[in-house]
């Protein structure tokens, strides 16, 4: 316990040291001001990752003031098997995804060059370029920034989540009991709100990094425009002779990770499961939808192009026309 | 509602807009987590029913059909020189109701592209007009056939 109110202590005081620093006017990376416009991507160097977890802390304390307060007792729901899903008494749980945890450290055992290692991966939000999450939201609580984030309003959602199903990594996280669906239809529509990663998009608006960036002692993770992260995610790899996930699943994502290890691996040595993401190949969720697109387009034309054939083959015969007439006449 | 779309279409045109009108709200309103829930997906040969993008792809599919059958329905009712004003009450409404059902669609398609980020505020507007007229539609339609049939 004093461990972790220590641990605590020095996070926090390392933020506001860092925080400090920035309002004297120690240039922060110009990548994060909010004004450059353009998406924002992360890299995450999987061989400097020492699983300290100080990501995690961080990442907590800074989102305190965001995480859910429930009505308790929370309310029943209608019917019976639609799951209440109470966090409210584990926030302390760091080894999965939660409404209160949005970042957590994966391990894996693996071989590099013959000798057993162990890998640590942190996960969170993908912040895809294409989100399936925000596209689907049914009622658009759900929404991608123009800097590369993707954002749940909890003033909005319902907590029915279809995020999380329609997530390729099943992120979002539901927590029962908060949320306008107690003001509305309570038990029959809704069930709470969801809760992920929205990669700091107060601080980073205000020119700052995400808390899990700035207080990194290892200096795992680098935030810029996409492109040059991905140049810089591709570079690293060839440095390290590793490998890319991130640039291209989902149809490509924000967060780019290089691993000295092939994720194939990475994927069999983790812990999966609910709240604990995969590593696996991702086709592009929305692949489907953005091809049928074409077809929206040139739909009514064929239709349009169809009726005008069918007027000028009913002008050059008219007798087809009123027998088409008499026809329908009765019918 | 106007019982039939004019005498612009014929019988199985007819069948077929009604088809497509049936796919649409079903697929439409698979879109909201509802059909586990309420164990529509639970009657055997309808699990697919909440897979969500199962049922993107038949919303895609039917409102393709949908609008060329429209657009289809417009020209030759423009070709008789009746395309505008609607012929009576029911098919104001149903006009009104359609005009803002695929305005509002249009927008979410847009939405669903990549590189697109349309503000906050106009998403969250387009779907509740999505699902708002989805909804008085079918309340109406009930509602007409149900005084018809009397």
């Amino acid at each position: 316990m004093l461990k972790d109110l220590n641990r605590r202590s020095f996070i926090k005081g390392a933020l506001a040291a860092a925080g400090a620093a920035a309002a004297t006017g120690v240039p922060l990376p110009r990548v994060v001001k909010g004004s450059q416009g353009g998406e924002l991507a992360t890299m995450l160097d999987l061989s400097k990752c020492i699983g300290c977890e100080a990501c995690v802390e961080a990442c907590q304390d800074v989102n305190a003031k965001y995480k859910p307060e429930p009505v308790k007792p929370i309310p029943k729901m209608y019917p019976k098997r639609v799951p209440i899903e109470d966090w409210s008494d584990r926030r302390d749980v760091t080894d999965r995804l939660t409404p209160y945890n949005w970042l957590y450290v994966q391990r894996a055992e693996v071989k590099i060059d013959g000798e057993e290692t162990e890998v640590f991966i942190p996960r969170r939000c993908m912040h895809c370029q294409n989100p399936p999450c925000a596209d689907l939201c049914p009622f658009g609580a759900a929404r991608k920034m123009d800097n590369g984030i993707t954002n749940i309003d909890p003033d909005i959602c319902l907590g029915g989540a279809k995020c999380r199903q329609v997530c390729p990594w099943n992120i979002p996280q539901r927590q029962s009991g908060v949320g306008i669906y107690l003001d509305i239809a309570t038990s029959l529509a809704g069930n709470g709100v969801m809760y992920k990663c929205h990669r700091c998009y107060e601080r980073i608006g205000e020119g700052r990094l995400p808390a899990c960036i700035e207080i990194c002692p290892e200096k795992v993770q680098t935030i810029g425009p996409r492109e040059e992260i991905v140049a810089k995610a591709h570079a690293r790899a060839k440095e390290i002779n590793g490998y890319i996930y991130g640039e291209n699943e989902n149809g490509g994502t924000n967060t780019i990770y290089v691993s000295p290890v092939p994720f194939s691996e990475l994927n069999k040595a983790i812990e999966k499961g609910k709240g604990k993401p995969h590593l696996g190949p991702v086709a592009n969720s929305m692949a489907q939808a953005e091809n049928l697109t074409a077809a929206l387009v040139l739909a009514p034309l064929a239709g349009a192009a169809l009726a005008l054939g069918k007027i000028r083959k009913l002008m050059k015969d008219p007798a087809a026309d009123r027998k088409n007439k008499e026809d329908r006449a009765n019918e | 509602m106007s019982r039939q779309p004019s005498g612009a279409l014929s019988r199985p045109l007819k069948y077929f807009y009604m088809l497509l009108l049936f796919a649409l709200m079903f697929s439409g309103f698979g879109q909201m987590p509802i059909f586990k829930r309420y164990y529509l997906a639970d009657i055997p040969g309808l699990a697919w029913a909440a897979d969500f993008y199962i049922t993107l792809v038949i919303h895609y599919v039917a409102a393709a059909l949908f609008l060329g059958l429209i657009a289809y329905y417009l020209v030759l009712r423009a070709a008789k020189k009746e395309l505008w004003p609607p012929r009576n009450g029911p098919a104001w409404v149903r006009t009104g109701l359609f005009g803002l059902s695929i305005l509002s669609g249009s927008v979410l398609v847009l939405r669903n592209l990549p590189g697109l980020n349309l503000p906050p505020g106009f998403i969250v507007v387009s779907t509740l007009t999505h699902i708002g007229s989805a909804f008085l539609f079918v309340i109406l339609a009930a509602t007409y056939f149900r005084l018809a049939r009397k």
